[in-house]
């Protein structure tokens, strides 16, 4: 998956993202967590579909084992 | 979160492990991870269940919260929907609906159907919309808006405005947060509340793997398999107050409703009310306490006669305690229930501490009379301590049920009940789940299942640590870590619910206030609670119990009358020099309760000559006294070979009659009283702590009192310490005397039994399989050397059950048609009533008359049931065995000759196929071999004198490891060969080189070396040397003529060569890994 760079607020949302080298403003539609294959030592992510305030909707993730951003899914 | 009062939360659907197999925390664990996060409340909403209830309810109240009985239950369509009980009618109309959801659907899959069931059933619960899996959530996710509304509508109108809630859920799934939003508009378009949620399911996020694995169990998937019941994300754990209020921080009121519902909820569950029945008095009779009386003096004369004033003030003092405590009804059902089997012929007993009872002897409930026996009522019946009475009742086997049925007409289906009992994971069931959940080929599963002992799944790591079978080297331990650790977590955890052998329960009213009830696999129903949670219900438990060996004594009595019509069971003469030379001579296999290695051996010294040392016996050879090494002293003292002493004269009247021996409950009791001036209440007290080995702080209490109080009696300090730590030593594993005098009775008479009827009683033993200690080839091989040939099976001879023939003046017995492998009751049927019109002339008649499986076929050729017929029975296997293509099963006859099996092959069909040969033990054949090796018989080692080396070889029988004082493990079994039985022991150093040979799961014949040891008229083999006795007399290659012949034109059975187990028998395991060959003679020649 692609990494992404992502600002969050005091709680972890994310608020903006840079993505295809621009920076958009987010907001949080949904979140849930995916515990992948924990028996294959696999981290757990947490999901965020994203709303761009440009329009456009972005599924992206944070890898709690890692702590990076990836971008799972776009909605052009 | 806003300001003023603090905001209280209430986790009000929540899943324990008695949602069987979808709840991964233990309700210690739930209720103590609630009372940490400070909240008031705690629900229980289990699936379809409220089995927790009562566990649940004294656990939260300890921990200071308020319980809230609820169910999860499954709906029409497969939805679910929460349950709460405002109150004790809430939490009877939730266990009348669960029984309709349980009695109403096919078993394992209940479900309720709201629009049928009456609706004031409907009253004084709280019903929540459930998680996805509820009606209104799942309609919503699937947009179905208008659908969605109506089911709300349709909740609201059952349950009432105030009485169903739309639950908002903390769960952190795709697609909540516009759930939610939905479900928070429809609320406010149908006019009812939220309530926050979090579908619990396990106390700490980081259960959710073992969780996991649950749901793999449960619906059968390996864990890298998708499954939709699998769940995503470890959101489902038991979250604080301030983290449900973060993630529903929209909704306000949602969080603060669960506090008020929970508020609004009394507690549902009375406990320590007493809800027995009534007996149904006849007509003319007054009230229980006097008809009770009444009987009692009426059994008091037929069993004395003249009623003496001790017996009178005996029986005075009973009747008082009884009565006054209330338990008048419960004697006269269980008299009752006695009576019914009488009338009826069914055999009967009472075991247990019931026998320390006057009245119940009286009744005709016991057989042992416990006023001449000195026996105490107080350890049967404490006036202090208000719990029920229990009487067990042993009966005939295969009549039990038409006891229970009788119970059940009496006081009708809607109050009687079986108890339920949880299977709980052990180290095997666990290993066996888990071990496939986590996708290990199902063979490496089951090797390392069955090396396992009988043991808790939280201790495996320990008898990995500790036997040798498991660190042999060959098991990659190193594989199972996960395993391992995953089978620990669940140690206890019920996983699914069973019946109990014979409990039943008896309500004062329908039990479905109490309790829902459920159908059990044999179509009986069975409640939701076992032994313990219904006797904290306060119902009253019936125990119907069955004895094999009632039914072996009954059929073994009915055969005897038909040669020896003067035969009467119950006027066996109690002392018959003849029965206790048998019993001396410690040749009691077969013999109730005298028949394990280590009875056996006490009876070649104890030198027993009347009933008491027989009561004795029974009490013996139990962990306590073993552990407390009590069997050398008593023994020693029985025999007059050791001084009888006692730390104080006042011990003499109580112990003297077993020899200064504290063996008997009953005992700890009267020395608490005799020495330390202890009440009867407080003496049970005091044996109960010992018994149960409760808390150390409890023992110090009562040592203290006791030390006290026999100070103020004038005995000194020390002595009376003395006497105290002698009790504590072993009165943790005494046993009730009372108990011990009801088994001994019949322990006596079945060795009478076999002294003079050998054949009619192991006839019966045979037939009543499985019961007793050892497997029925030992039994066959016992009456043989008792001079009761085995006859073969024959299918114009053999009957249902084995028979006694007289062959040429001499007792045989026929082995029974229902032994062959496959059998079944249909089949049995199908034979019998075509052999009753005229006897099978061939097999080709028998196979035109009757239609029979295949398999079972094959089974009745190869077991020899036709060699009467067809005395070639390797030809009869062929033809059966050829293609039937057309002109039927005989139109063609081979020409070729075929020579028949050889005897050990039959031997060996014969072994596998009825569990033991008609032709003898199959050492026997072996037997020419063994010699030139140097391996003597059993019967040969057993005349050695003390001290002598040998060489023995046979089939190891239950090889065992009883806890020993030591701590040490000795393993003791019996060798079997064609000539008897010879009891080895082996210590620690050896069973550690040789574990696997015992307990790897596969009973492989043995070939030892030993020393012979002796003690009175017992005799047995300290082994220092085991192996496979492939490795002594050759395996796979040995001489060529023990190998079957080549099957030509097909063989009959495809792999079928692995039956012949002469060959099979001396070879190596297929997938053992142990090397072939023959002859490792490595100090083979030391002896």
């Amino acid at each position: 998956m692609k990494r992404v760079e992502v600002r969050c607020d005091s709680r972890g949302c994310p608020v903006k993202v840079r993505w295809r080298q621009r920076s958009f403003l987010v907001r949080v539609l949904d979140v849930w967590e995916d515990t992948g294959a924990w028996w294959e030592g696999e981290a757990e992510k947490v999901f965020y579909r994203v709303e761009l305030a440009s329009g456009g909707l972005l599924e992206l993730y944070r890898d709690t084992g890692t702590g990076k951003w990836h971008v799972y899914r776009v909605y052009d | 979160m806003s300001t003023g009062s603090t905001i209280e939360f209430v986790h009000l659907h929540v899943h324990s492990p008695f949602s069987f197999l979808d709840g991964a925390s233990r309700l210690e664990e739930l209720v103590a991870g609630a009372a940490a996060f400070g909240q008031p409340a705690l629900a229980l909403t289990d699936h379809d269940s409220v089995a927790g209830a009562v566990a649940f309810h004294r656990l939260a109240q300890a921990a200071g919260l308020k319980p809230i009985q609820g169910a999860e239950v499954t709906l029409e369509g497969g939805y679910h929907l929460v349950l709460l009980a405002r109150n004790p009618r809430g939490y009877a109309n939730l266990c009348a609906l669960l029984t309709c959801a349980h009695l109403g659907s096919e078993r394992r899959h209940p479900t309720l159907r709201l629009r049928e069931v009456p609706r004031e059933l409907l009253t004084d619960l709280y019903a929540l919309s459930g998680c996805r899996r509820g009606e209104v959530p799942y309609l919503l996710l699937r947009r179905r808006h208008a659908a969605a509304r109506e089911a709300a509508l349709r909740y609201r109108e059952w349950f009432g405005r105030d009485g169903f809630f739309l639950e908002l859920s903390a769960e952190p799934l795709p697609g909540t947060r516009a759930l939610n939003r939905s479900l928070a508009e429809l609320a406010g378009h149908v006019g009812v509340g939220l309530v926050a949620t979090a579908n619990v399911h396990y106390r700490h996020k980081a259960d959710f793997p073992l969780h996991d694995l649950l749901t793999c169990v449960r619906t059968l998937t390996r864990l890298d398999e998708v499954h939709p019941e699998r769940r995503l994300n470890a959101g489902n754990h038991l979250r604080s107050t301030a983290e449900m209020t973060r993630l529903l921080e929209e909704y306000p009121e949602a969080i603060r409703t669960t506090g008020r519902l929970a508020e609004s909820c009394q507690p549902a569950l009375e406990l320590g009310v007493r809800r027995h029945p009534r007996f149904p008095l006849p007509p003319g009779e007054e009230d229980a306490p006097s008809y009770l009386r009444r009987l009692v003096y009426e059994g008091a004369r037929r069993r004395y006669g003249e009623l003496s004033r001790a017996i009178v003030d005996r029986l005075e003092e009973e009747l008082a305690v009884i009565c006054r405590q209330g338990f008048a009804d419960y004697f006269l059902l269980v008299a009752d229930v006695v009576g019914y089997a009488r009338e009826k012929g069914i055999r009967c007993a009472g075991r247990g501490s019931a026998a320390d009872s006057a009245v119940t002897y009286c009744l005709g409930i016991t057989e042992v009379d416990a006023i001449s026996r000195g026996l105490l009522f107080e350890r049967f019946l404490s006036r202090e301590r208000a719990e029920n009475p229990d009487i067990d009742l042993d009966f005939d086997a295969r009549r039990r049920d038409e006891v229970a049925a009788y119970v059940y007409r009496k006081y009708g289906r809607d109050r009687v009940a079986a108890v339920c009992t949880y299977h709980t994971y052990r180290a095997r069931s666990a290993l066996r789940d888990f071990g496939k959940a986590m996708g290990f080929p199902p063979e490496e599963i089951d090797r390392l299942a069955r090396r396992f002992p009988w043991t808790g799944a939280d201790e495996i790591d320990r008898a990995v640590r500790e036997l040798p079978e498991l660190r042999d080297g060959d098991l990659p331990l190193r594989r199972y870590t996960n395993l391992f650790r995953a089978c620990a977590a669940v140690a206890g955890f019920p996983r699914h619910l069973g019946t109990h052998l014979g409990g039943l329960v008896i309500g004062d009213e329908p039990l479905t206030t109490v309790t829902p009830l459920q159908l059990a696999a044999k179509g009986v129903a069975v409640c939701q609670f076992d032994r313990d949670y219904v006797e904290h219900l306060g119902l009253v438990k019936l125990d119907l119990l069955f004895l094999r060996t009632l039914g072996a004594v009954e059929e073994a009595g009915r055969s005897i009358l038909k040669r020896h019509p003067d035969f009467d069971y119950e006027r066996i003469p109690s002392d018959d020099p003849e029965t206790y030379q048998l019993i001396n001579q410690g040749r009691t296999v077969g013999v109730f309760q005298l028949e394990s290695p280590a009875q056996r051996a006490l009876q070649g010294r104890l030198g027993a000559s009347n009933l008491e040392d027989i009561v004795a016996s029974v009490a013996l050879i139990r962990p306590g006294p073993i552990k407390g090494n009590m069997v050398e002293p008593f023994v020693a003292r029985r025999r007059g070979e050791e001084a009888v002493s006692y730390l104080h004269p006042l011990l003499e009247p109580i112990l003297r009659k077993t020899y200064g021996v504290v063996l008997f409950q009953e005992q700890v009791i009267e020395i608490a009283t005799a020495v330390a001036g202890f009440g009867a209440g407080e003496a049970d007290r005091l044996r109960r702590v010992m018994t149960h080995a409760r808390s150390l702080r409890e023992m110090e209490e009562i040592r203290e009192l006791f030390v006290a109080r026999s100070i103020d009696r004038g005995i000194e300090e020390k002595v009376a310490r003395d006497i105290f730590d002698c009790l504590a030593g072993y009165a943790s594993y005494g046993f009730c005397e009372a108990h011990a005098a009801a088994f001994a009775v019949t322990a006596y008479k079945t060795a009478y039994l076999i002294r003079h009827y050998p054949a009619e009683f192991f006839a019966a033993v045979l037939s009543m399989q499985p019961m007793g200690y050892y497997p029925p080839a030992t039994i066959c091989l016992e009456a043989g050397l008792r001079g009761v040939p085995i006859l073969p099976l024959d299918i114009n001879r053999s009957g249902r059950e084995f028979t006694v023939e007289d062959r040429k003046g001499r007792k045989g017995i026929r082995v029974s048609l229902a032994r062959v492998k496959g059998m079944g009751q249909g089949a049995l049927d199908s034979i019998l009533t075509a052999r009753e019109r005229a006897a099978f002339r061939s097999f080709a008649d028998f196979c035109r008359q009757v239609e029979l499986d295949r398999g079972l076929l094959e089974n009745l050729v190869l077991a020899g049931a036709f060699d009467r017929l067809h005395p070639n029975r390797r030809r009869l296997a062929w033809e059966l065995g050829l293609p039937t293509v057309g002109a039927g099963l005989f139109a063609e006859v081979p020409t070729v000759a075929i020579p028949d099996y050889r005897e050990e092959e039959k031997c060996a069909l014969e072994w596998d196929i009825l569990g033991f040969s008609p032709r003898g033990h199959p050492l026997r054949f072996l037997r020419h071999r063994l010699r030139q090796a140097g391996y003597l018989t059993t019967a040969q080692a057993r005349r050695l004198p003390a001290g002598r080396r040998a060489r023995v070889a046979g089939l190891p029988v239950r090889p065992h490891r009883p806890p020993t004082r030591s701590g040490r493990t000795v393993v003791f079994l019996t060798l079997e060969d064609e000539s008897g039985l010879l009891d080895v022991t082996i210590f620690e150093a050896v069973y550690r080189r040789h574990g696997t040979l015992l307990f790897g799961g596969d009973r492989l014949p043995l070939a030892l070396e030993g020393t012979i040891q002796r003690r009175g008229n017992a005799v047995g083999l300290v082994a220092w040397r085991l192996r496979p006795l492939y490795e002594v007399i050759g395996g796979r290659n040995a001489p060529a003529d023990a190998e079957p012949p080549q099957e030509k034109g097909g063989g009959f059975r495809a792999g079928g060569a692995g039956r012949f187990a002469p060959g099979t028998f001396v070879h190596p395991p297929p997938a053992g890994g142990v090397p072939d060959g023959c002859g490792r003679t490595d100090g083979g020649g030391a002896l």
